[in-house]
This record gives C-alpha cells, sequence and structure tokens, in this order.
C-alpha cells in the first residue's frame, strides 16, 4: 500500500493528466458520467499496476479501451443530450459551436470516433494510436479518411455550405 | 465552422467544464485502499486459519501460548512452520456418472471468482457476446460472454491464469445467478483451451468434439456438468424444452454424442459434426458461421465506404494462418493490407450499406475470429473461433 500511495509521480501524472483524460473519454463515451466512471476505474488499475514504462501511454491506451468496453456494453445509446444553453453542473461544453461539433463527433462509429479523437484532439501520431488501439497505422490512417469524410458531409448538411 | 476549426475549438480547454476533480482521485484511491485492505484481511485470515488448522492437527502435543507471547528474541524456526501435506489420493469419487473431474474443477457456486455486480452485468447484458478487455493492468479479467437459444456462457482468465467457464440459462433473474450458474475451473489450462471449450460448449458442440475439446478429462468433466445441468432444469422454467438422454445411452467419451441428442424446443441444435481437416471442411463452417449474419455466404462481404463492393474470404493456408482475400481490387490498400493475416492480427472492414458496420477478423494460431457492431453500438455482437488444420 505504501509503495504507490507515496509515489509522487502517480499523484503529480493523475494531477497533471487527470482531465486530459476525462476529456478523452468523455469525447470516446459522450457523456461525463460514463466518462468519470471509465478514469476512475483506469486509475485504480494503473494504481495497482504502477509503477509502468510509460504511464500517459498506458493511460490513453486503457481509457481507450475502458471506454470501448462501455460502448459495447451500453444498453442504451447515450441520450444525454447537451443543453442548449451552458449548465454549470451538467454542461461539459461551454461553447455552443464546440457542443455541436461534439455531437458530430459522437455520430462517429466507435473506431472512427476514437482514431479521430486521439489523432486530432490529442496529437498523437498515427503510430502511437495504432499501438493504443492496437490496429495497424494503415487502418488509423483509413479510419481517420473515413472520419474527416463523414465529419465533413455533416457538416456540410448541417450548414449547408460545402467544406470539403 | 470547418472540421479543422471544429477540431481546433474542441481542442481549447477554455471551452470545457471538466476537470478531475479531487474526490475522484480520493475515491479512487479510498477503493484501492479498501481492496489492499481486504486483501491483508485475507491473507491474515488463511494465516489465523493455517495456524488454527496446524494447532488443530498438532495436538495436545503442542505446548499452549504463554500469555503475552514469546519474547522478541525468539522467532519460530523453519521447523516449527505448519504444513499439511497433500492428499495423493484425493477427496473420493461423488460422480453419479463415473466421470473423474479433472483436478482443479470447481465445484460449488461461483461466488468465489465472480461478483453480484459483474455477474448481474452477464446476465443483463443485451449484446450476444461481450469481451472484457483486459486493460493491461492484470486487474481485469478477459471475459467472454456468449448467448445462445436459452444459455449464456461466460468465460475469463483470472490474475493467476485460471480460466473459467460458466453456464447459465439466460432467463434466470440476476439474483438467482449464482445458485444457478454451472461453473467450470481449470487451473493449467490456457485461455486458448478455455476459448475452444467455452466455443463449443456455447454453440452446443457445433463443431466435432475431437478437434474441439482441450482435454479428454476436461470434456468429461463438461459433460458431466451439462448433464446436470440439462437434469436439474425445471422444464417450465427453460426457454425450450430440453431432452436429454439417460446415462449410457451415450458414448461417454464422446461429449459431442451427448450433445447431439440434445433438442432444444423439440429441434436438434446444429450439431453437425464437421470436418475441419481440409480445405472443403473449413469453408462450410465458416460459410455457417456467417449465415446468420451476413447474407452473402462465405466470408464478410459488404460495400464500401466509396461504393466499392468487397468481399472478404478467409481461408486457411500453411503454417496455421489464415488469408484473407479480397475478390475486387478496388479495396482501399490501407485496408488490405490489415486484411492479409499471417498470425494474431485483425481487419476492421467497414460496411456504410449496413449502417456503419464493422467486422472485426482476428486469426489466431488456430482459431478465426470474427465480431461485429450492429446497427447500434450495442447491438448484437458475436464471436466465433474455429480450429485450424494442423
Amino acid at each position: 500500500m505504501a509503495a504507490w500511495s507515496a509515489d509522487a509521480r502517480y499523484t503529480r501524472l493523475v494531477e497533471e493528466q487527470g482531465t486530459g483524460l476525462l476529456r478523452l473519454a468523455i469525447m470516446l463515451l459522450g457523456n461525463r458520467h460514463d466518462a468519470e466512471d471509465a478514469v476512475q476505474d483506469v486509475l485504480i488499475a494503473a494504481a495497482a499496476a504502477w509503477p509502468m514504462t510509460k504511464p500517459l501511454a498506458y493511460l490513453r491506451k486503457a481509457v481507450a479501451n475502458r471506454c470501448m468496453d462501455i460502448v459495447r456494453k451500453r444498453r442504451d445509446i447515450p441520450t444525454d443530450v447537451v443543453p442548449e444553453t451552458a449548465v454549470a453542473d451538467s454542461g461539459f461544453l461551454q461553447v455552443e459551436e464546440a457542443r455541436r461539433f461534439f455531437d458530430l463527433i459522437q455520430d462517429l462509429p466507435p473506431r472512427q470516433r476514437q482514431t479521430v479523437v486521439l489523432k486530432y484532439q490529442f496529437d498523437l501520431s498515427d503510430a502511437s494510436i495504432a499501438q493504443i488501439l492496437d490496429i495497424s497505422i494503415a487502418t488509423v490512417r483509413s479510419q481517420a479518411q473515413h472520419a474527416l469524410r463523414k465529419l465533413r458531409m455533416s457538416e456540410t448538411v448541417s450548414t449547408g455550405k460545402d467544406l470539403s | 465552422m470547418n472540421v479543422e476549426e471544429g477540431m481546433k475549438l474542441l481542442k481549447d480547454p477554455a471551452v470545457w467544464n471538466v476537470e478531475l476533480t479531487p474526490r475522484q482521485g480520493v475515491f479512487a484511491k479510498q477503493r484501492l485502499i479498501t481492496w489492499q485492505f481486504a486483501t491483508v484481511g485475507i491473507a491474515a485470515a488463511v494465516v489465523v486459519a493455517v495456524v488454527a488448522s496446524s494447532v488443530v492437527l498438532l495436538g495436545n502435543a503442542q505446548p499452549a501460548p504463554q500469555l503475552g507471547g514469546p519474547p522478541a528474541s525468539q522467532t519460530p524456526t523453519p521447523s516449527s512452520t505448519p504444513t499439511i501435506p497433500p492428499d495423493p489420493s484425493g477427496p473420493p469419487s461423488t460422480d453419479p456418472l463415473g466421470l473423474d473431474a479433472p483436478a482443479g474443477i470447481f465445484d460449488g457456486d461461483c461466488t468465489s471468482f465472480i461478483s453480484d455486480d459483474e455477474m448481474s452485468d452477464i446476465v443483463q447484458s443485451p449484446v450476444t457476446y461481450m469481451e472484457q478487455e483486459d486493460m493491461g493492468a492484470n486487474n481485469d479479467d478477459d471475459l467472454a460472454l456468449y448467448r445462445q437459444q436459452g444459455l449464456i456462457s461466460c468465460a475469463w482468465q483470472g490474475n493467476d491464469g485460471q480460466v473459467s467457464l460458466m453456464v447459465l440459462r439466460s432467463e434466470i433473474a440476476p439474483s438467482d445467478a449464482h445458485d444457478k450458474c454451472i461453473p467450470f475451473a481449470w487451473g493449467e489450462a490456457s485461455l486458448q483451451d478455455n476459448l475452444c471449450v467455452f466455443d463449443v460448449v456455447a454453440h452446443g458442440l457445433r463443431m466435432n468434439g475431437d478437434v474441439a475439446w482441450p482435454t479428454k478429462s476436461e470434456s468429461k468433466s463438461i459433460a458431466k456438468r451439462l448433464v446436470d445441468y440439462f437434469e436439474t432444469t425445471d422444464p417450465g422454467d427453460a426457454v425450450g424444452t430440453r431432452t436429454v438422454p439417460p446415462a449410457g445411452s451415450w458414448d461417454q467419451q464422446n461429449p459431442c454424442d451427448l450433445l447431439n441428442t440434445v433438442l432444444i424446443d423439440g429441434q436438434p441444435v446444429d450439431l453437425e459434426p464437421r470436418d475441419l481437416g481440409s480445405d472443403a471442411g473449413v469453408l462450410p463452417v465458416i460459410d455457417q458461421l456467417f449465415a446468420d449474419y451476413v447474407p452473402y455466404g462465405c466470408g464478410a462481404s459488404t460495400t464500401g465506404t466509396d461504393g466499392e463492393d468487397l468481399t472478404v474470404t478467409a481461408y486457411p493456408v500453411g503454417n496455421g494462418a489464415w488469408q484473407f482475400d479480397e475478390a475486387l481490387d478496388s479495396l482501399d490498400s490501407d485496408e488490405f493490407e490489415a486484411t492479409t493475416l499471417t498470425g494474431f492480427d485483425h481487419a476492421v472492414v467497414e460496411d456504410a450499406s449496413h449502417g456503419e458496420r464493422i467486422y472485426h477478423l482476428v486469426s489466431g494460431p488456430n482459431y478465426l475470429r470474427v465480431s461485429f457492431f450492429g446497427e447500434t453500438d450495442d447491438e448484437a455482437l458475436i464471436m466465433q473461433l474455429i480450429d485450424l488444420p494442423d
């Protein structure tokens, strides 16, 4: 017990990366409640496995995998509709445009959503994403291309403008 | 706002109203500490139990401990450490069918290795197949769940490497699941073996038993358990009426023979043995596996996102590898790269014509796994394992 609880590196890692991991989970799951559970489960597991060679990569992969598990186990499609106006205790996005684009990402299939979030939101390389998702680099690229194409199409439909 | 601008906007922490609160971190630590205290407590309880047992075994010859304990300078010697030699003869057999269970067979309820919450998740899971992935921390079990014809088969591997298999009636109430499950456990079996067994049980021995069963003793044990299960099933509660032949009317050395005779709703389960030793035998099996889900027959046939026709066909090649071939050269080269498999790998084939269905084709040394999401994320997901020919 003392071995991990006294490890300042773990505490610092959680403090520095915890919110980013939570944002990652929210983007993958679409709602904050599931995301908090996912991050918490991962942090518990990480603490038990601590220390690890590449902790941040480990945590991102674990969050991505945990979110995938939750997606698979869901009985219902998320109904956590983002409110029209920002609400301090439930709205996790405070800008309307951001909320709208967030919804478009949520409409992507799970693998595409994972890929595009890791690639464009967390600036991970294709190789890193491939490692996290246990897929080939080629698949990462193709999934990202498909995702971008769909996002552009969705944006065009919703705004009436051709943005591609 | 275009896509790039949208991405950039979401990257801005200022638009987010979230942070990992201290409560979550503290709670995580509390759970871990609780778990660790529980572990310590269990360990302490085991020590106490062992010591108590040793006292009982050693009887009055053991001097009574002095009040206050021994002086601090005194430490136990190795010779004083209580040991309980194993009984080489093992427990007396109570097997009514004369089938000897292998060592390590779990004989009781499931509560010792699966929690109420986990059981509830399994019973209530809406998916046909669920795989609980190990997050890499060796803290989560690999869990495979399969539903078919009123049964739920569940297989997982624990932290100690032990794999377990369990069969449930799918309509069972979560609160009763622990009492009604049929657990199997092997201390030394590999996950792969377990999955083979799991697959066979889940499908009512759809495949040839000689190929699918890991060992004779395990297969006999499973057969016994299945007999017990079917014999103790209340027909009124069952999804279908299962007819089980009396002991002695089937080949006890071949559990496949037993389940070949099981009827569900008066109809035999698809138990036709298949020759997995040749291409001609394998492909029909794949065809059968896909038949209920993919109307195109053998392999995964679909339409790509660009509208091109895409047919992915799996066939065995040398050295136990699977080769995936695609019928048309219009397949995205990146995707094609992923579909050429020579060992553990997978292919993700997107199907725009079926509601963004994504097929996951995973090949192993002796199996092929195919799974996909349905039109919604939580819809049916299937897994199939196929033994490859040597």
